[in-house]
């Protein structure tokens, strides 16, 4: 469905080197560290930042070339980008129903109203979290199949971000063909969602695999320096200095159970995940 | 596109106080205000209220969201000129509507036809100023702009005075009847020439400004 194929972007101190596949019916989460690419790497999906080299192909066509009509089927949200904020939200709703020919007035107002979202304010004029909210309306409120969400939860308290969540799921249920790639800093957000997810650090791919996968195949392995030297590492990912010793990141939690049965294995969720791959050092 | 237009028409609706300023200044044409002044004032002041809509697209990085809709870089492109153009030729009808009516119905004079030569403006200001704010943004097109009039001026004033002196022709005698006849023609047609090449430059500038903001959008990234 949108496939972003060894696209290279390089800045003076930074360089991108991304491949990324987005599947019907998937929800594909995109994760890393503030810096690490998230961003870049959604502009150039949204053909925003033109690349170096590769490509973006959306339904197999380069995004470049791309028509109006092809990008009724994108919805968005972007961290840093949205209407001029001195613009009301019914301005917003008239704005949106001249852009796009699928836009679904009803259901904008409705969600305004669920939300609690004033019609009559200017964007300026409300909170962060209806901000958070009127972005997400404002990405489903015509008929796509792809939603590109960068940050969508941010600025947004658990029972917001619940419903967001909500909101995403009941997006994916009317269409089997629909697809969304998001990104997040709350993990917890992109566990709950995913079905596969990429992990980025310094502007590459350091992990791709289903949520299910990763949060319970891979695992951190707590051993002490001399254990360390003896320790079978080939199905070590990355690995951490500790005060203790080592802490070993591993995507066969399994084998060390069989074969190391002393071993202290731990489950972990993203959050620790990331801290192995960012503090440590890849193998 | 309509999207776009809808959208910088309601940007520009919200400077309310620049509005009731123009209402003001249009019941001063009324009662004798100098019509080259009111015509240069208000087709400026209305293309500068279309380019201030760079302005709110540039602080809401709002350029970046509307090309994710079904908006090419073409098409922001084109709709800035357009509605730069039709804002500006707006302010010019008006001005000279206003103007006229207060010079020829309320205070009885003749009306200054070289007043309308302004409408110049309508073309100078977006052939200058948009791709400087796609370029380089707002704050520091200001700068530029600021610059850029500068030499301007300069080049004008400079140019100028020369080609005025080309449209006087004032080597002629007048003794002969038939010289009078010749000297009107020769100060016409040199003037009318003079007219059409500066129309010329100005409509050549602002299709090439056109094109070297397409030029520049499309290698841009948001």
């Amino acid at each position: 469905m949108l496939e972003v194929k060894n696209v290279v972007k390089k800045y003076k101190n930074f360089t991108l080197n991304v491949s990324m596949e987005l599947k019907p019916g998937m929800i594909t989460g995109l994760v890393g560290a503030n810096g690490a690419g998230k961003s870049t790497t959604f502009k150039i999906m949204l053909g925003l930042v033109n690349p170096d080299s590769g490509e973006v192909l959306i339904n197999g066509e380069n995004i470049k070339a791309y028509k109006n009509s092809g990008k009724e089927d994108i919805g968005c949200v972007l961290a840093d980008s949205f209407f001029p904020d001195i613009i009301k939200v019914k301005e917003l709703k008239s704005i949106l129903k001249a852009s796009y020919k699928s836009f679904d007035g009803e259901y904008f107002v409705k969600k305004c109203e669920e939300y609690e979202i004033p019609m009559d304010k200017k964007i300026s004029e409300l909170s962060g979290g209806m901000k958070a909210k009127l972005r997400v309306v404002t990405a489903l409120s015509h008929d796509s199949k792809i939603l590109i969400l960068d940050e969508p939860t941010s600025g947004l308290d658990v029972v917001s971000r619940e419903e967001i969540l909500t909101e995403l799921r009941e997006y994916m249920e009317k269409d089997e063909e629909r697809s969304i790639v998001i990104s997040s800093h709350i993990s917890s957000d992109i566990e709950k969602i995913c079905d596969d997810i990429y992990v980025i650090n310094n502007g590459e791919i350091v992990i791709h695999d289903d949520t299910d996968t990763l949060l319970f195949e891979y695992a951190a392995l707590k051993i002490g320096d001399e254990d360390y030297e003896s320790l079978d590492k080939q199905y070590v990912i990355a690995v951490r200095k500790e005060s203790y010793g080592y802490e070993c990141l591993t995507d066969k939690k399994d084998y060390y159970l069989e074969n190391f049965p002393d071993m202290v294995i731990e489950k972990m969720n993203l959050d620790e995940l990331m801290l192995i791959l960012y503090k440590g050092e890849k193998l | 596109m309509k999207g776009l237009i809808i959208k910088d028409l309601k940007l520009v609706f919200k400077n309310k106080v620049l509005i009731v300023l123009m209402a003001l200044f249009s019941l001063l044409g009324f009662v004798g205000m100098d019509s080259s002044f009111m015509v240069g004032y208000f087709t400026l002041f209305f293309t500068g209220l279309a380019i201030s809509t760079c302005g709110y697209d540039e602080r809401n990085n709002t350029v970046a969201y509307l090309l994710t809709m079904p908006v090419s870089r073409m098409d922001y492109v084109i709709e800035k000129y357009l509605f730069t153009t039709g804002l500006g030729f707006i302010g010019y009808a008006l001005s000279v509507a206003i103007s006229f009516i207060g010079c020829h119905f309320i205070q009885g004079d003749p009306y200054d036809i070289t007043s309308l030569s302004l409408g110049v403006f309508i073309f100078l200001i977006p052939t200058l100023m948009i791709p400087i704010n796609i370029k380089f943004g707002t704050t520091k097109g200001r700068l530029i702009t600021l610059a850029i009039s500068g030499i301007i001026a300069f080049i004008i004033g400079v140019l100028v005075p020369p080609l005025l002196m080309m449209s006087s022709v004032t080597e002629l005698t007048f003794d002969e009847e038939y010289a009078i006849t010749e000297y009107v023609v020769e100060v016409g047609l040199r003037t009318y020439l003079i007219a059409a090449g500066v129309l010329l430059t100005i409509v050549g500038a602002y299709v090439a400004s056109f094109f070297i903001s397409l030029n520049i959008i499309k290698k841009k990234n948001y």
